[in-house]
């Protein structure tokens, strides 16, 4: 029976057009359906306030309207499966992205994205940061032949479009002029606590893929050597452990 | 009471104090000042993850302070049983941060594995009786400690409950061993809803079991205006009558660990302090009236 109940609830809550459930009634019996939505609005509220807790720039870059409205349309659609809201919401950039007045405006999916590995960077397992100092312990023949192993709070992003600029003008007052449509790799990463944005070159980024894909140094270089001749491995490694990119597991 | 295993069970022992739930923004001023505050609550929830600065910031702060976790997902009145694996989640977290207190709610929100971000009403009938006391003694007897089961906050009443809601919480404290969470907001707003007496409702309760209180703050609704419907934000300041209904249950039930509860819209943290000292206030008059009682 409760099941039963808890069944019509659930429909009720998820279709606005579904009468409140046969059960439930006020204390004056005309007054059920404004009771009921009080449910209704509590947990629309909630859910639209987790997804804009998770894309603040995305919904400053819709404005709160626009960006609401479209939260309700991906909740009826892909509600959350599990009680942890940091856990919901992947893909709503490209769910947002698929309505046609977000035509002009192409990179809002891949910004989205970036703000979703943001959160998972967040809250992505404690691990130490591979150093400068890790390397020089090793034999400089051995660690050419050595894996890198990324860091549990880092990932890569790739965009045809220049979002790492445009989410790190909107954290400071002071806006640099942007190229929109100039592609970026952005490096995600969490040295310790703070969330990171690096912008990588493209030889950089190239490098940190195929170091990702489980390259050992000397043949991600190689590869990098052939499509860029003055890569320097030795700075751009460099660089990238500054930021926090790998683990201190070298295999 | 139930047999569920585990004897060996111990009990919600929060410091009998005023307490606030802890807020990301917080975090620095309070490990930098470690201000005067008895306790601090989290909602298990928004510390799951696998690590970063929430579980950092919560083990340094759980080194200065004691701590009750308060469950906002177990949806223990789900007719479908508790999800194992949040259960399992959540046991690991009471487990690492040794928390005073364990609290969930008598509500539902997860049906054929959609969660409904709300805490949904039961109806208090038999069914639902032995069900919550079911997954009350699943939770006990996982966390291996007891919990304190909250009072909800009600906007309507239900066709298919045969009880009082305060004669179903007495059932459930009797027959699983649980401790009652008084939110005594969640009271003032029912019983305006529903239209019963707000200290008729807390007398009725097993005052002995109540191992916390909560208040917060709340908002009207009055789309019609005759008819004005009370609902739960936590988002503002405790109201008056509230503070009202606080110091009249206080009288009945002795001093008992209280949280100010403040979860959208937070503030900064001196009007935090605000709130947290008039519940003081009024604990230390309590406790001062039951001194001088138990010494007549």
């Amino acid at each position: 029976m409760l099941d039963n109940f808890q069944l019509e609830t659930a429909r009720a809550l998820n279709d606005p057009g579904q009468q409140s459930p046969q059960a439930v009634v006020g204390r004056k019996a005309d007054g059920s359906s404004r009771r009921f939505n009080i449910y209704r609005n509590n947990r629309a509220g909630s859910l639209i306030a987790a997804l804009q807790d998770t894309y603040p720039v995305l919904c400053r870059l819709l404005g709160s309207d626009f960006f609401n409205a479209a939260a309700r349309q991906f909740i009826d659609q892909h509600p959350p499966s599990g009680p942890i809201l940091s856990e919901y919401g992947s893909g709503f950039g490209r769910f947002v992205q698929q309505f046609p007045n977000t035509a002009n405006y192409p990179y809002l999916a891949d910004v989205a994205e970036l703000e979703w590995q943001r959160l998972q960077s967040y809250h992505a397992a404690n691990e130490l940061t591979l150093t400068a100092e890790n390397l020089q312990a090793i034999d400089p023949t051995l660690l050419l032949k050595s894996k890198l192993k990324p860091h549990s709070a880092a990932a890569m992003i790739k965009s045809n479009w220049a979002i790492g600029s445009l989410w790190a003008n909107t954290q400071t007052d002071t806006k640099t002029q942007l190229n929109l449509s100039q592609a970026e790799f952005v490096l995600i990463s969490r040295p310790q606590w703070n969330v990171q944005l690096k912008l990588l070159s493209s030889e950089g980024a190239m490098f940190m893929q195929l170091l990702t894909n489980g390259l050992t140094i000397e043949e991600a270089a190689t590869q990098c050597l052939s499509n860029h001749a003055n890569f320097d491995t030795g700075s751009h490694l460099h660089d990238l452990m500054g930021a926090g990119a790998f683990s201190t597991s070298i295999h | 009471m139930e047999k569920t295993g585990n004897q060996d069970r111990s009990r919600s022992w929060l410091p009998n104090c005023g307490g606030l739930c802890l807020k990301p923004q917080h975090y620095q001023e309070i490990l930098q000042n470690l201000p005067d505050v008895g306790w601090f609550e989290v909602h298990a929830e928004n510390y799951l993850g696998h690590g970063g600065a929430p579980l950092h910031y919560l083990e340094k702060i759980r080194a200065h302070y004691e701590l009750s976790v308060h469950g906002v997902g177990l949806s223990i009145g789900s007719a479908q049983g508790i999800d194992e694996q949040h259960l399992t989640r959540v046991a690991n977290m009471v487990e690492r941060f040794q928390p005073a207190s364990f609290s969930e709610h008598l509500a539902w929100s997860t049906h054929n594995d959609q969660f409904y971000s709300d805490l949904l009403p039961v109806p208090y009938n038999k069914e639902v009786e032995d069900l919550v006391c079911r997954h009350i003694c699943q939770i006990q007897d996982l966390l291996k400690r007891q919990m304190l089961l909250e009072n909800p906050s009600n906007y309507l009443t239900m066709e298919n409950s045969t009880q009082e809601e305060t004669h179903m919480l007495n059932s459930i404290v009797n027959r699983t061993g649980c401790g009652l969470l008084l939110d005594v907001n969640n009271v003032y707003i029912s019983a305006h809803n529903c239209g019963y007496d707000a200290l008729e409702y807390i007398s009725a309760l097993p005052l002995n079991a109540v191992g916390e209180i909560h208040l917060a703050g709340h908002a009207t609704d009055t789309a019609i205006p005759d008819e004005p419907l009370l609902i739960d934000t936590h988002d503002r300041q405790v109201s008056d009558p509230v503070w009202k209904l606080y110091e009249a249950t206080l009288k009945i039930s002795g001093a008992k660990p209280t949280l100010i509860e403040w979860d959208a819209d937070v503030p900064e943290w001196s009007m935090f302090l605000n709130e947290l000292n008039q519940a003081d206030t009024l604990l230390n008059a309590a406790s001062v009236k039951r001194n001088f009682a138990d010494a007549g």
